[in-house]
């Protein structure tokens, strides 16, 4: 894919998220209080989340006005009339390697999360000496040479949190000791 | 006061501080930010604030340094910091002579970092003296003033920064209001009441963004090995290059502290002007980007002195010059120390604790700094995916351990995932950290302005330091349009 093309993606996705999210802002922010504790010079506690959220929504507009403008642009470079006329497009495909990369760094995040989440109910050694070791495996690691160092992680991880610092590490729903 | 630094409680957290900053900061892909923030749950257990202190300043030095020596060796740098330095280190590395490169780099930084620091000492009281003038009209513009550098210089991109800075402003706004104590965005969640908590939304940011995208980026997370030549140059022999180039590391020292004094142009730039500056007054300007000794001097005697440079304004007027200062203002707050102009009246002996343990760290930085060059191998065989897990185990545990909050952990989570996609989107995160820092600033002097005026703006233009401030606010703005128009008529 062409890197004026990525380009021009990027910028329409950040535009619209913008938009759809200083949206968002606004229609809470009806239900913030005005206690009036600063009399009538103070413009108020919405003041700032509703300007902020109508400046963010204006510089999404203005990112999809210039992803508009780039996309005519760029629809000369990516497509071109050949000697025999016949339309030819710039081949369009991804790399593997990328796709590869892209489908590891997702399951990285779907397990990171799934980590926390089963942290309050496995509590921190059990999650730890599980998620970790998967997150590696996902990396490529050998399941053991993983395992080893998600071990190393979690005895770090409570002799110096729970056991030097005092930090009452989640214990789950197994109440294990550590 | 250097003796009750010099003790061995406060060393010992310090030191290996320093080597953690050491090894974050010389491993490709992990940044000095992600150092400093991952560094400052640990502190907040140090039994004495000192400790905690020296250990964030600690790092936010070394990881600046340590991000040479794979830029020198690789030709990857450690932090963006280190880029200028991959130019001239690399070349010297490919003839052998890595080794010394990082000597000179080493001295270089300590020089650095003490020009820094100097400067930071010698101007700082003079520049607090003067802010006590200021009043919330100054200090809105001020931070203002912070917060659109952050976005102008930060990027290529000053919409996105903008963007960026807004959001963090806005994201500033959730919880308890300022002025009035109306809750905001809060969904009836008493976690929400003080706000984001400031450590895990750096954390998420500047830690799980960065695992996820050096995942995304790198063809195989078992790319660690790498051949290094070694070379025997002498500790005298680099002592003695540098001597011979004095001027420059003067030049570059001095260029780099007021460059990091600006809001917005951290180390990076410092770097990048002072490799510039020092090549365009070169008599030899064919042999930078050959192995030119000076071309190693420059940038890293300024990156290291930028970050003395970026704590000015921050300790005089409350604003962070870089993202790495804005964690590290972040976390002079919950030591309960608020920097701004009155911290030199009230609270003078905590000042000069800072202004020792920045000096102290600078020289603590030779012996850190020689060990990272002697154990970079070892750094380098580690593989990069057991490192990239050993940051998000530990950026769970490190934002778990401040409050003990699960929250805090999920926050660490959903800012990963938001860091990622903005800077996905080529937006930079260093102008949202300053906007969450700087948001209640700009808030509360606008609002507690018009109150004091009765809802009358025009003070906020006609005192003398606004108007200043207004009118180099709009010449910075002003500036790219006005050179790209005067280019374009001088080649017409």
């Amino acid at each position: 894919m062409s890197v004026s093309n990525i380009e021009t993606k990027r910028n329409r996705s950040l535009g619209y998220v913008l938009i759809v999210f200083a949206l968002v802002v606004l229609y809470l922010s009806k239900d913030i209080r005005e206690l009036g504790f600063g009399g009538n010079s103070d413009p108020g506690p919405k003041l700032f989340p509703i300007g902020l959220s109508i400046l963010l929504a204006l510089g999404g507009a203005i990112e999809i006005w210039k992803d508009w403008r780039a996309r005519l642009g760029s629809l000369e470079a990516v497509c071109s009339v050949d000697d025999k006329s016949t339309l030819r497009v710039e081949n369009l495909s991804n790399d593997d390697g990328e796709h590869d990369r892209r489908m590891r760094a997702g399951g990285l995040m779907g397990v990171f999360l799934v980590y926390i989440l089963a942290l309050p109910y496995l509590g921190f050694t059990l999650s730890t000496l599980v998620f970790p070791t998967a997150m590696m495996m996902l990396l490529r690691i050998r399941w053991k040479m993983a395992f080893l160092v998600t071990a190393v992680l979690t005895l770090i991880g409570n002799v110096l949190f729970g056991a030097l610092f005092h930090v009452p590490l989640p214990r789950g729903v197994l109440g294990l000791p550590f | 006061m250097i003796a009750d630094l010099l003790q061995f409680h406060v060393l010992v957290p310090w030191l290996l501080a320093m080597l953690f900053g050491i090894f974050v900061g010389a491993t490709p892909g992990l940044t000095a930010t992600m150092a400093v923030a991952l560094i400052v749950p640990v502190s907040f257990y140090m039994p004495d604030p000192n400790t905690g202190l020296a250990m964030i300043i600690g790092v936010s030095f070394t990881a600046i340094f340590a991000g040479d020596i794979p830029a020198t060796y690789l030709r990857i740098p450690g932090t963006p910091a280190s880029a200028a330095a991959t130019l001239d280190g690399h070349e010297l590395a490919k003839q052998g002579r890595g080794g010394f490169a990082l000597l000179i780099d080493l001295f270089c930084s300590c020089i650095g970092g003490l020009v820094g620091v100097g400067l930071l000492i010698m101007i700082a009281p003079q520049l607090a003296r003067f802010a006590l003038r200021f009043s919330n009209f100054e200090y809105f513009w001020l931070a203002i003033f912070g917060l659109s550098m952050s976005a102008v210089v930060s990027s290529g991109n000053t919409l996105r920064g903008l963007i960026s800075a807004g959001l963090g402003v806005l994201l500033a706004t959730v919880g308890l209001d300022v002025v009035s104590g109306a809750q905001r965005f809060t969904f009836g969640n008493a976690e929400l009441m003080s706000g984001f908590g400031f450590i895990p939304v750096m954390i998420g940011l500047f830690g799980v963004s960065e695992v996820i995208r050096s995942v995304l980026k790198s063809p195989s997370m078992k790319d660690s090995t790498t051949k290094t030549k070694r070379s025997n140059d002498s500790v005298g022999a680099a002592l003695k290059a540098i001597w011979r180039k004095k001027l420059t590391v003067v030049k570059s020292s001095i260029s780099g502290t007021v460059i990091g004094a600006l809001p917005g142009a951290g180390a990076d730039i410092a770097a990048w002007a002072a490799y510039g500056m020092e090549q365009r007054t070169s008599k030899d300007k064919e042999s930078f980007g050959k192995g030119a000794i000076a071309g190693v001097i420059a940038p890293t005697s300024a990156n290291n002195a930028a970050v003395g440079g970026a704590w000015i304004p921050a300790l005089v007027f409350g604003i962070p010059g870089d993202a790495v200062t804005a964690i590290v203002l972040g976390a002079f707050m919950m030591y309960e120390i608020k920097p701004g102009p009155l911290i030199f009246q009230q609270n003078p002996e905590q000042v000069h604790s800072i202004f020792l343990i920045a000096l102290v760290t600078q020289v603590l930085l030779l012996p850190c700094g020689y060990l990272g060059l002697k154990t970079f191998g070892w750094i380098l065989r580690l593989r990069r995916s057991v490192v990239m897990v050993a940051v998000l185990v530990f950026s769970v545990v490190g934002a778990y351990s401040l409050r003990n909050s699960l929250f805090d952990v999920y926050l660490v989570a959903g800012f990963g995932l938001v860091g990622f996609y903005l800077e996905s989107q080529k937006a930079p995160l260093a102008p949202l950290i300053l906007g969450l820092i700087l948001g209640p600033m700009v808030e509360e002097n606008l609002r507690t302005g018009l109150i004091k005026t009765e809802g009358d703006i025009t003070p906020f233009f006609t005192r003398p330091i606004c108007a200043v401030l207004v009118i180099l606010l709009v010449a910075a703005f002003l500036a790219p349009v006005v050179s790209g128009w005067m280019r374009k008529k001088n080649r017409a």
